[in-house]
């Protein structure tokens, strides 16, 4: 009798559950990216984010900042009273949070492009500031804010070399990003995850490191916007065929802490980009006599942080060691 | 009319914190520290939207003598003080009380997240307060080292917030709760001393003011730091299922093994609608037929864990307990943590409750205490009960309920009614109120009705620590 209910029972609760799945636990619209998912969370991201670990402040967790999203969406303006949601601007980009969402919920991107619509007069002084400072960033910095005349003209320019051919090839990992965050298709026209020596400047590189070790600061950037292809073991792999010594971070991999020197986040709260500068080599520094950045930004970040003490290098600058297409040499 | 916050005179506050990132009091920021994970608030967020701040400021001190001249400061500024780890709390403990007439400051710790020394001949750590569960396990861990300690919520808590609330873990079985992995406590009292409970594992020289801090939530002093014990990472697990007709079943055989001494990391009784419901039936394999699943996790060295699960299974053939092999164990080991991220998917629906509720009761009463609440009626809604912390003496049991809020105007009103209702159940049947979620503001009406006259001599033990009443004042019954 047992086994006849059990078995008669089974449809149904095969019905039960296809229901369930259907409307309670799914979210409402279907749309597991929707803000709303993040602001009812127990939010099991927030031990990787390194704006919320550096400055303690619950307000700029990952949650913290998608919630300001949800009651933006559904009660405007009722959140920050006719304030600024200037929460939206203390996110790194770094997407660690994204790695360990069970939904794989894209913060960073959907912070960024909020931005666009929710402007911080702060952060625009601190940007336009910086922005006569370091010419050569202006790209990078403007891609984050979408509306700066010089991204505009980059992504002119790149779609119209894209033409009728649908897909934009590009050469930076940062623009693929930016292209990518903005719906417009888009690949890198070199094969990630490879290095290119520059074998005449090898002996110098060697000379320069040789003797010390090298904490790599291995860059969320690099590693995420190359799709994981190229991380520090790769890099450290690298360095160490040239003969130099280095350290993994305790931070790696999926858990690549930010060090706070990349895009705009460094100018926007310098204070919390420093104590992640600093929290990064304290906890390796009893490994290492110097650190090895994957960026002039980075690299001038941690020297700055860091004091003059502490031996900071720029990996592309590694006399010819730099990113291209091709095989190593 | 100047609002609590303006009158709280910030350029006095001591020396290193700034603007900003010392102190706010910018209206999101203040929203923010308003509230922790309690559901109720959830709900009042879904229903009424963004509500108008009850904290006044927040403030990060970065080292134990900042958080002793704050507390010192808030004397002469007159201003109440609420420690505040990740906010993880479920029961409101750190949402300022209604009856605060000063200006509420939330006192965030988490700045306080070094890992100070480890002691290998003690296996022993110091930690600070304010480090998130995941990341101080994850330090021992490259030192091939354990806490033992996993909340659910070891993502998104503190080690403060493990102290304040008595919490546990999912391998608690073996390692222990919170009160049992703690040597010392570092606090900073309320007259700004700072104080170290303990220096042994054990002493006789009088009370035991580790136990007595341990649980208050905020309402004695704020922790800065402890010192904890800690494991060698475990060589072996093994991971077994077995299968019961019913929870009657299930208690006799965990009651069994608790009762011979066998200490398994993780033991889970899950109900037949909790079963039926959430473990997928391909995991329950084809030996399961209907009833309770059970899992259980060995761990230790390989011998030990070894001799622990041949014993177990021995008790379970002897008492006519299926045996349904590794795959359930290892699929919950895998996605333990993944029934966390469930609740938003209720939650976001509107006129939908959804919480928790975790007893513990003594064995004999166990039984009539999963009756008793099962029994209690929800509405249009489903409760799950699992067992999942167990004693020579008892077990826990945890209850989650989904309702919907039906024809009633609101659904917070009838999360109020279904809270008042099973309570009050587990009260008339035996239970304590709470295991390790803690007290808050949901539990703190049912203190006294728990606790009877010890309530009295809290109040007695508040004043003695806290005679200006600024500590989380309004909690713990009083």
């Amino acid at each position: 009798m047992a086994s006849i209910l059990k078995t008669a029972l089974t449809p149904v609760k095969w019905a039960s559950k296809q229901l369930l799945n259907r409307t309670l636990l799914r979210f409402p619209g279907g749309d597991a990216h929707d803000p709303v998912a993040c602001a009812f969370c127990p939010e099991m991201c927030r031990f990787a984010c390194p704006s919320t670990v550096a400055t303690g402040n619950d307000t700029v967790t990952p949650r913290g900042m998608m919630s300001l999203l949800y009651k933006e969406k559904r009660w405007p303006g009722k959140a920050a009273a006719g304030g600024e949601l200037w929460p939206l601007y203390g996110c790194t980009g770094c997407g660690r949070c994204t790695e360990y969402c069970i939904y794989g919920m894209p913060v960073a991107e959907k912070l960024f492009k909020a931005r666009r619509e929710h402007r911080w007069r702060g952060a625009q002084t601190a940007l336009d500031t910086r922005v006569t400072e370091e010419m050569d960033s202006v790209g990078d910095l403007a891609a984050e804010w979408g509306e700066l005349e010089v991204a505009k003209a980059r992504r002119d320019r790149t779609l119209e070399k894209a033409g009728s051919a649908g897909v934009v090839r590009v050469r930076e990992p940062k623009e693929l990003h930016y292209l990518r965050s903005e719906g417009i298709e888009a690949e890198l026209d070199w094969e990630p995850g490879l290095f290119r020596w520059d074998v005449a400047a090898q002996a110098a590189a060697r000379e320069r490191l040789s003797g010390k070790r090298w904490l790599v600061a291995e860059s969320v950037w690099l590693s995420r916007r190359l799709n994981h292809a190229a991380d520090v073991d790769h890099f450290c792999g690298v360095l160490e065929r040239l003969g130099v010594s280095t350290v993994r971070p305790y931070h790696r991999g999926k858990d690549c802490i930010d060090t706070g020197g990349e895009g705009a986040y460094r100018y926007l709260f310098p204070e919390a980009a420093a104590v992640m500068a600093r929290d990064f080599w304290e906890r390796d520094r009893d490994k290492a006599d110097g650190v090895i950045a994957f960026s002039d930004r980075a690299a001038a970040h941690l020297r700055e942080a860091l004091g003059a003490e502490v031996p900071v290098v720029e990996a592309s600058r590694l006399a010819g060691l730099r990113l291209a297409e091709g095989s190593e040499e | 009319m100047p609002s609590q916050s303006d009158k709280i005179s910030t350029n006095t506050l001591p020396t290193g914190l700034g603007e900003g990132t010392g102190w706010s009091r910018d209206r999101l920021v203040l929203q923010t520290y308003s509230h922790d994970l309690w559901p109720r608030k959830l709900l009042e967020l879904r229903e009424r939207g963004p509500a108008e701040p009850t904290v006044d400021l927040v403030v990060w001190p970065e080292t134990p003598s900042q958080v002793q001249a704050l507390v010192r400061w808030a004397d002469t500024a007159d201003v109440d003080l609420i420690p505040y780890g990740a906010g993880s709390g479920v029961c409101g403990a750190t949402i300022p009380s209604g009856s605060m007439p000063r200006p509420r400051v939330m006192v965030d710790l988490k700045r306080l997240k070094r890992v100070r020394s480890l002691d290998r001949e003690s296996m022993t750590v110091w930690a600070e307060a304010g480090i998130i569960g995941e990341n101080l396990e994850r330090h021992l861990n490259q030192e091939g080292l354990t806490l033992g300690h996993f909340p659910s919520s070891i993502y998104c808590s503190s080690l403060g917030g493990y102290l304040a609330t008595r919490s546990a873990g999912q391998l608690s079985t073996k390692y222990g709760k919170i009160e049992d992995m703690v040597l010392a406590l570092e606090t900073v009292l309320p007259n700004g001393e700072l104080v170290i409970t303990g220096r042994a594992p054990r002493s006789a020289m009088g009370p035991d003011w580790t136990q007595l801090l341990l649980g208050s939530e905020g309402t004695l002093g704020v922790f800065t730091a402890a010192c904890l014990q800690v494991h060698p990472l475990p060589e072996h697990r093994e991971f077994l299922g077995f299968g019961t007709a019913d929870v009657n079943q299930a208690m006799a055989f965990t009651r069994t093994l608790m009762q011979q001494g066998i200490r398994p990391a993780v033991m889970r009784i899950y109900d037949k609608i909790e079963t039926s419901l959430t473990i997928p039936s391909e995991r329950l394999g084809t030996g399961f037929s209907g009833g309770c699943a059970i899992v259980t996790v060995f761990e230790g060295t390989q011998a030990m864990a070894a001799v622990e699960a041949s014993e177990a299974r021995r008790i379970a053939d002897s008492m006519e307990v299926s045996y349904l092999g590794p795959t359930l164990g290892t699929h919950w080991w895998e996605h333990r943590y993944d029934v966390s991220y469930k609740q938003q998917l209720i939650l976001s629906h509107d006129r939908l409750m959804l919480d928790t509720f975790e007893i513990a009761a003594t064995w004999d009463r166990l039984s009539h205490v999963y009756e008793a609440v099962k029994g209690v009626n929800l509405g249009f809604g489903v409760m799950l009960a699992h067992f999942s912390h167990f004693y020579h003496t008892g077990a826990n049991i945890y209850f989650t309920l989904a309702s919907h809020s039906g024809l009633k105007a609101s659904t917070v009103e009838h999360y109020d009614q279904v809270w008042e209702s099973i309570l009050g159940a587990a009260m008339e049947a035996g239970a304590t109120l709470s295991h390790h979620h803690g007290v808050g503001v949901q539990k703190s009406a049912w203190l006294p009705k728990e606790k009877g006259a010890f309530i009295q001599i809290y109040e007695k033990v508040k004043r003695g620590f806290d005679p200006q009443n600024r500590f989380n004042p309004g909690k713990m019954g009083l």
